[in-house]
């Protein structure tokens, strides 16, 4: 069973928050989750909505109609009063009585003025209405999110649960109840969870949509310090010394920051500084759509840099995948002395969903020698890593630009240069074998054909399947290095095959035919900073075969 | 490693004076060798990062200062010192060095000054002295508005002052600047105008030159004490 919640109205109102409340609520009694957020370049004003979709079985995406709406004004309501199903019910923050007996009127700023709050406290009226839908307890409802309110505010968040509660009347949606308590989280903050796991201490970061969450949910953890230069090239440049120096740190950013930190991206391969970039992608090209999501970075993400050298770029397709593949980040950038992006966007970013944070299969570090008196910063190595010291244990260690001999002194000569590409592009070699061990793809479900997709088109692709029996989903998440033999092995099984990407051109479908010779002539492309939902998956899909 | 600067370059003297104020730090105790870091910019003062025997860091243009305040940030107990032209002080990234000036990471910054990108075979730079009779930038001003706790300029031409500053930049608890005026042989050697300077002896002068005189200022414009950024970091977790 399926209900959707559409939660409308203007930037600064609290529409994210209360749809998170419910998230979280409902999430705690057992029920899955998922919550997507649309919202536009403002402050205050504006029309903002949060989609909750709620699940007996584990669900990914959103859909495009909702059961229940929660209108906090009047054009919320006229906005998406279409897309209320047949039986829906609207609760309006409104003190006129509705002729429409669907739509439920509710002075939720009365309410706040009368208890002399934030207008934002109003809400919680809608969200006992919700819980009474469900069926559910509101005093029970309170505890999953009591930890968020002064003892002073909790009197008047109650009261407005209680005063909703008994608003919405009428049969519930009849889940079955469930009880085991599940936790939710956006892409960032599982990203920020395995940071915190692996041992990060600093973060330098410029604020950015979507990346900022990530930087938030550092900062209110307590456990990192963190930094906020005045570019993101002073960002990126200080992580390399804070790294350089010992410490263990990261820098996040979108793709346009990202292009302000091409050239240290390279500067972290030349001088095998271990970099962990996370980098949650908008719609662009250039300014874009700043608040909305797309999949049109991953050819940057994998060329940033001038010159040529080894790097990584993986691609999360959900919260827990965020949380465990940048543990992955971390332990790759130190083990192998060189630079990793996690390869995120808005949509799994912003987005909450269900998490749990696995066992991972890597135990990040930061992969330090023991000093010893003779030591070369780039000694030469069977798989090209070399021991890595910091500054003050004892011997000299040398970070460069230019290219260098084991010592880390400037050299020109042709010899050294060509010992020295060899060297950096030997761990390239090894890190496939490690990539291979972290399940770089994986094929979702038994249908034969096949629907090739990366990063957050994963959650719709997966709630599609249920309505797509003849259709798989292989998910490649390593895009570099590229696991050409795992994807080459499900592509040849497949009946039919299927790109779809959030992007306007197939950049994945372009690096699978450079990789693997193998072009995917069939595309399902979307570039206009939404989300596929399961619905228009199938929908599309069905027509395009039948 | 070969010093592959030109014959007589001054950048010598500043190798020579960084060398003499490490070796005076490390025998008083003061440091320890293996706690100090330079971090270089790239061309002709980028050089610098192979001829000396300390722990060291080759950044990218412009780019030396937000490097050394990662490295002071990483690990507080090391002593930082950027090295880098007036391009890549001045020119490229220079916001840089107007945000450190008002963080304060505690790092010392020693600017070789001689108006030309030398490396790149002599292009002119915002302190060159004679660029179609556009006005000299002078980053004494701009360090002082950005709130820099240790300005400095001083020139080649005067070893024990440029010692002396250097060594009260290093041990400065805060963000340093040492501007140092010098001439380039090959591509603007203007020795006679740097030789002649005016000392500064108050710290009311906001300006790096003397305009009535035509003179370089030198000597240390500010030294004030405040709390540095990786303390301020510190205290935030």
């Amino acid at each position: 069973m399926k209900r959707s919640i559409l939660i409308g109205g203007e930037a600064g109102r609290g529409v994210d928050r209360t749809a998170a409340f419910i998230a979280e609520i409902l999430s705690d009694y057992g029920y899955f989750c998922f919550v997507y957020r649309d919202y536009g370049s403002f402050i205050k004003g504006g029309h903002n909505f949060s989609v909750v979709t709620v699940s007996s079985d584990p669900v990914f995406s959103h859909e495009d109609e909702f059961d229940l709406m929660i209108a906090l004004d009047k054009p919320a309501l006229e906005k998406h009063i279409e897309s209320l199903k047949p039986g829906g019910k609207v609760f309006l923050n409104s003190e006129e009585r509705q002729t429409d007996q669907n739509i439920i009127s509710v002075s939720a700023d009365g309410f706040a003025i009368k208890k002399k709050v934030s207008r934002s406290f109003g809400n919680n009226i809608f969200i006992g209405a919700v819980l009474s839908s469900f069926g559910l307890d509101w005093r029970r409802g309170f505890k999953a999110i009591s930890g968020k309110f002064s003892a002073c505010d909790a009197v008047v968040v109650k009261e407005a649960l209680r005063f909703g509660h008994e608003i919405q009347q009428g049969e519930n949606f009849g889940f079955k109840p469930r009880s085991k308590h599940l936790e939710i989280s956006t892409g960032n903050q599982a990203a920020a969870k395995a940071c915190l796991k692996a041992g990060l201490e600093f973060c330098f970061a410029y604020p950015i949509t979507p990346a900022t969450g990530f930087v938030d949910a550092l900062s209110q953890s307590g456990k990192v310090a963190v930094h906020q230069p005045e570019d993101e090239i002073a960002a990126i440049n200080q992580t390399l010394g804070a790294v350089f120096s010992g410490a263990m740190a990261v820098t996040a950013t979108s793709g346009e920051g990202a292009a302000l930190m091409a050239e240290s991206f390279s500067l972290a391969a030349m001088a095998e500084i271990p970099l962990v970039l996370y980098w949650a992608s908008r719609l662009g090209p250039s300014t874009g759509v700043p608040t909305y999501s797309g999949q049109g970075d991953l050819k940057f993400a994998l060329n940033i840099g001038h010159g040529e050298f080894p790097r990584v770029v993986v691609a999360p397709g959900d919260a827990n995948e965020s949380y465990s593949r940048t543990m992955e980040a971390f332990y790759l950038a130190y083990k192998y002395r060189l630079p990793v992006v996690i390869l995120t966007d808005k949509n799994l970013a912003e987005s909450y969903y269900n998490f749990e944070a696995l066992p991972s299969l890597v135990r990040p570090g930061k992969f330090l020698a023991k000093p010893k008196a003779e030591y070369k910063s780039y000694a030469f190595s069977e798989n090209g890593v070399s021991p890595r010291l910091v500054p003050g244990q004892g011997p000299i260690v040398r970070a460069t630009s230019y290219e260098h001999d084991e010592f880390g002194l400037t050299v020109e000569d042709p010899e050294t240069i060509e010992a020295m590409n060899e060297k950096r592009w030997k761990k390239a070699k090894f890190l496939e074998k490690e990539i291979a061990k972290l399940n770089p793809c994986r094929v979702y479900g038994k249908g034969k054909n096949l629907i090739i997709g990366w990063g957050s088109t994963k959650g719709a692709v997966l709630d599609a399947l249920r309505q797509l029996p003849d259709y798989s989903f292989l998910q490649i998440s390593y895009v570099a290095p590229f696991p050409v033999k795992e994807t080459e092995k499900a592509i040849r099984k497949a009946k039919r095959t299927i790109l779809l990407e959030n992007n306007s051109t197939g950049l994945l479908g372009r690096i699978l035919k450079e990789e693997t010779g193998i072009e995917i002539k069939d595309k399902l492309l979307k570039n206009n900073g939404r989300p596929f939902t399961a619905d228009e998956i199938a929908r599309l899909l069905k027509n395009r075969h039948e | 490693m070969p010093i592959t600067w030109c014959p007589g370059c001054p950048n010598n003297i500043v190798l020579y004076v960084l060398k003499s104020v490490f070796g005076e730090l490390i025998d008083a105790k003061k440091i320890r060798k293996q706690d100090i870091v330079i971090v270089t910019d790239i061309g002709c003062a980028g050089k610098i990062y192979d001829y000396l025997d300390v722990n060291a860091f080759y950044g990218l243009h412009g780019r030396a200062i937000p490097i050394a305040t990662g490295i002071k940030i990483g690990n507080p107990k090391l002593t930082v010192v950027a090295v880098a032209g007036d391009g890549g002080t001045y020119s490229e990234g220079l916001n840089h060095l107007v945000s450190s000036g008002r963080l304060n990471p505690d790092i010392t910054v020693i600017v070789i000054n001689n108006g030309v990108l030398a490396l790149t075979k002599g292009q002119p730079t915002s302190t060159h002295p004679s660029i179609k009779g556009e006005p000299i930038f002078d980053p004494v001003p701009l360090a002082l508005a950005s709130e820099a706790s240790f300005v400095s300029r001083e020139t080649t031409f005067d070893l024990r002052d440029l010692q002396s500053t250097v060594k009260a930049a290093i041990t400065h608890k805060g963000f340093s600047l040492v501007d140092i005026f010098e001439p380039c042989l090959s591509y603007n050697n203007d020795g006679e105008r740097i030789r002649d300077t005016e000392r500064v002896c108050d710290d009311s002068l906001q300006s790096g030159f003397d305009k009535r005189l035509r003179k370089i200022r030198t000597g240390v414009f500010r030294k004030i004490s405040r709390p540095t950024l990786e303390q301020k970091l510190k205290k935030k977790i």
